[in-house]
């Protein structure tokens, strides 16, 4: 069976032999789970034996496209880059912008599946149907930028290009994958997958192209929602100001995090905020496909990015103790370099921040101490010095050295920067999230403060708000639409999907999806020895009340955590010790 | 006659303009064969602009050795007369002309209602 908006082709390449070789696309999968996210998930049940080392070869990396990636279909630029997780041990999918997966699918592929590990450091060249695997020994211990630069150089612009930067060489748990300099694949060690590989970079460049039933009707339809729904108010401000504007949402909330979330709110926000930012901007850029262009490249001084986005502002700034923007795209711009996950890695530093003040352990760094946290990226990254303490992320340094109750994370991944006491349902979504904690699996601070649509200090209703919030993505994802057309509905994905595929789907449908995209992460999991003991909150949330800002004197009380967690698992249908029935499993597969 | 102009400091390089031209030219969503290419791409840390479009120059035309270009409000290729020599794609200062099976493919602005112009969301390219 095949299916039109598909390339219905799936290229698998075994690094360990430097083969390559394509299939049909599992079209029962793509069925069930439509593209991207939920696809992708579905595949790594299928493929990944249960207890496998995350940085072994018996591993795989998935770069997973969708029946939109290629189309106009605005916001679709995205690619799903997954793999089995080394800091969790858990399912990881990640979401990268830039121009990568919609070359993958010009060059015929809905998926590439990496199998196997190179001997020998190296790079794969895509070019349609042609695979090449080249030595890399030069750009081994290379920054991620220079070695774009360098590569981009060399095979010219027509070729997107995944990179890793040192800390995915030294298989660090906080490695990203990073494409258009400025685009990461962040969470879970994505990178470190791929520095297992001995895999520097992969370049892809295509020039074939994607078919729909009616191309006019459809071009006409995609066009007519793309001026009409996209292209208004409540999305375009990511236009103007990209993510910088969450900041004073979240400041103005109570959920902007101060000094390793040991409080919130900043009083003097204004310093580092988007009209200061804004200021040092020289130009805009989208992903491909996209209508609103979110990435603001800035320079201030010899400090480049293109960003920051809001949760590095935090991490690098308030949460570290620190108003200096310099300091923030500085930050910025070396973890993209050493291809480091601004949030894990900022986490990570701001946890030791706090260690050395309270004298628990000297890690040589200071809140406020924005060059020493731009010292400590770069030996996190090499495994050097201090760093290479820190290497692992929070839970393992907190396992070692102590403070465990002030380490902000659930199964081994860093907290986004949305502090949970002030939108209580968030730190259930950390806790139930698939890969750890999360911002993008349910966005909680939507319902409870920007919108403040339901009351965020209370657990009552949260069970079914993180699980609306969490369908709603896992199908838009599974879509490979960006989080940024915020106005999309069910009613326009399946009406975009109808017309793209061919084959009628419903609003209705598209909820059923995203349940299930819920529901296969979450079985994936559970072969891995997960339950409700790994759906944890940091003990700081539940015992510390804040102390400032419009959330002050709030504190999650335990028992209104795990009545949380119930409400949770009885509307997935899930048991209260949070594994799932063996029919649910069988019925989703 | 109206020309497409190209404003660099509004486009986001989502290269939605070669995409919709592909489906409206080509039957399939294909920028390799779009008759515009518009990008925009990171150098050394420098964000640059690639504008490969038809200004309308005439260049083509007055390089062509079979008189198959003409060009009255756009660009018409007679395809029975052109021999796909190249010579116009030569010529092109915008590098937007297109040589494929012996034949090229040269913008012609919809007939004077370009379709990238109405999809452009940041209204970098307009039709004036």
């Amino acid at each position: 069976m095949t299916m039109l908006g598909y390339q219905n082709k799936v290229l698998r390449i075994n690094l360990t032999e430097k083969k390559a070789s394509t299939e049909p696309l599992r079209m029962d999968f793509a069925e069930k789970y439509v593209g991207s996210k939920g696809l992708v998930i579905r595949y790594m049940y299928e493929e990944l034996q249960p207890g496998i080392d995350a940085l072994g070869p018996d591993n795989k990396l998935f770069l997973t496209t969708g029946p939109f990636t290629g189309t106009p279909v605005p916001c679709s630029g995205k690619l799903s880059v997954a793999a089995k997780s080394p800091a969790t041990g858990t399912m990881n999918d990640c979401s990268i912008g830039g121009h990568a997966g919609i070359r993958i699918k010009f060059a015929g592929y809905d998926m590439i599946i990496f199998e196997g590990q190179l001997a020998e450091p190296g790079y794969v060249v895509i070019e349609d149907d042609e695979i090449k695997f080249v030595d890399a020994g030069d750009l081994w211990g290379k920054g991620s930028h220079e070695a774009e630069s360098i590569l981009s150089e060399k095979y010219g612009r027509e070729f997107s290009i995944l990179s890793i930067g040192p800390a995915g060489e030294n298989l660090s748990n906080m490695a990203c994958i990073n494409s258009d300099y400025y685009r990461q694949a962040g969470r879970g060690g994505i990178g470190a997958v791929m520095g297992s590989k001995k895999m520097k970079a992969i370049l892809v460049k295509g020039t074939g192209g994607v078919k729909v039933p009616d191309i006019v009707k459809t071009t006409d339809r995609i066009l007519e929602i793309l001026h009409e729904d996209v292209l208004q108010e409540d999305n375009t401000f990511v236009y103007d100001t990209g993510t910088t504007a969450f900041l004073e949402a979240c400041n103005d909330g109570g959920i902007l995090p101060w000094k390793n979330f040991s409080d919130t709110t900043d009083e003097q926000w204004t310093e580092y905020n988007g009209d200061v930012l804004m200021e040092s901007r020289e130009g805009k850029r989208g992903c491909g496909s996209c209508g609103l262009g979110c990435g603001n490249f800035l320079k201030i001084g010899d400090a480049v990015c293109e960003g920051p986005e809001y949760e590095t502002i935090s991490v690098a700034g308030p949460n570290a103790g620190i108003r200096d923007p310099y300091a923030i795209v500085k930050f910025n711009q070396v973890a993209d370099d050493m291809g480091l996950d601004t949030i894990s890695a900022g986490d990570t530093i701001i946890w030791a921040m706090e260690m050395t003040e309270k004298g628990l352990h000297d890690f040589g760094i200071k809140f406020g101490d924005g060059e020493g946290m731009v010292r400590l990226l770069k030996e996190m990254a090499t495994r050097t010095g201090v760093g290479a303490e820190l290497a692992d992320g929070v839970k393992i340094a907190s396992e070692k050295y102590g403070g465990t109750d002030f380490a902000m994370q659930v199964k081994g991944l860093e907290y986004p920067q949305y502090e949970p006491r002030g939108s209580w349902g968030m730190s259930l979504a950390y806790a139930v999230s698939d890969r750890g904690a999360c911002h993008m699996r349910a966005y909680a601070p939507n319902e409870e403060v920007f919108a403040a649509s339901i009351p965020p200090y209370t657990p009552e209703g949260k069970g079914q708000m993180v699980y609306n919030l969490g369908e709603f993505n896992a199908i838009k994802f599974s879509l490979c639409i960006c989080d940024f057309w915020g106005t999309i509905s069910y009613d326009i994905m399946a009406e975009l999907l109808t017309l793209v595929t061919g084959r009628e789907w419903t609003a209705e449908e598209m909820g059923e999806v995203g349940r299930r995209v819920l529901n296969i992460g979450r079985a994936f999991n559970q072969r891995e020895g997960f339950n409700r003991a790994h759906d944890t909150v940091p003990k700081r949330v539940i015992k510390d009340a804040l102390k400032s800002g419009p959330a002050a004197g709030q504190v999650i009380p335990p028992e209104a955590f795990e009545d949380m967690l119930d409400q949770y698992y009885e509307v997935m249908g899930w048991n209260k010790d949070g594994t799932m029935p063996e029919e649910l499993i069988q019925s989703i597969l | 006659m109206k020309r497409l102009k190209f404003n660099k400091a509004s486009c986001i390089g989502c290269q939605l303009c070669s995409q919709v031209c592909s489906a409206y030219k080509e039957g399939e969503y294909i920028p390799s064969k779009a008759r515009i290419a518009i990008e925009t791409y990171y150098d050394k840390g420098t964000l640059m602009y690639a504008d490969h479009y038809c200004i309308l120059c005439g260049l083509c035309a007055k390089a062509c050795p079979c008189d198959a270009i003409t060009i009255g409000e756009y660009i018409q290729v007679d395809m029975d007369l052109c021999a796909g020599c190249g010579l116009c794609a030569e010529k092109c200062p915008k590098k937007v002309v297109k040589i494929r099976d012996d034949k090229a493919y040269i913008c012609d602005t919809c007939q004077g209602d370009p379709k990238c112009v109405k999809t452009c969301p940041q209204n970098a390219l307009t039709f004036e």
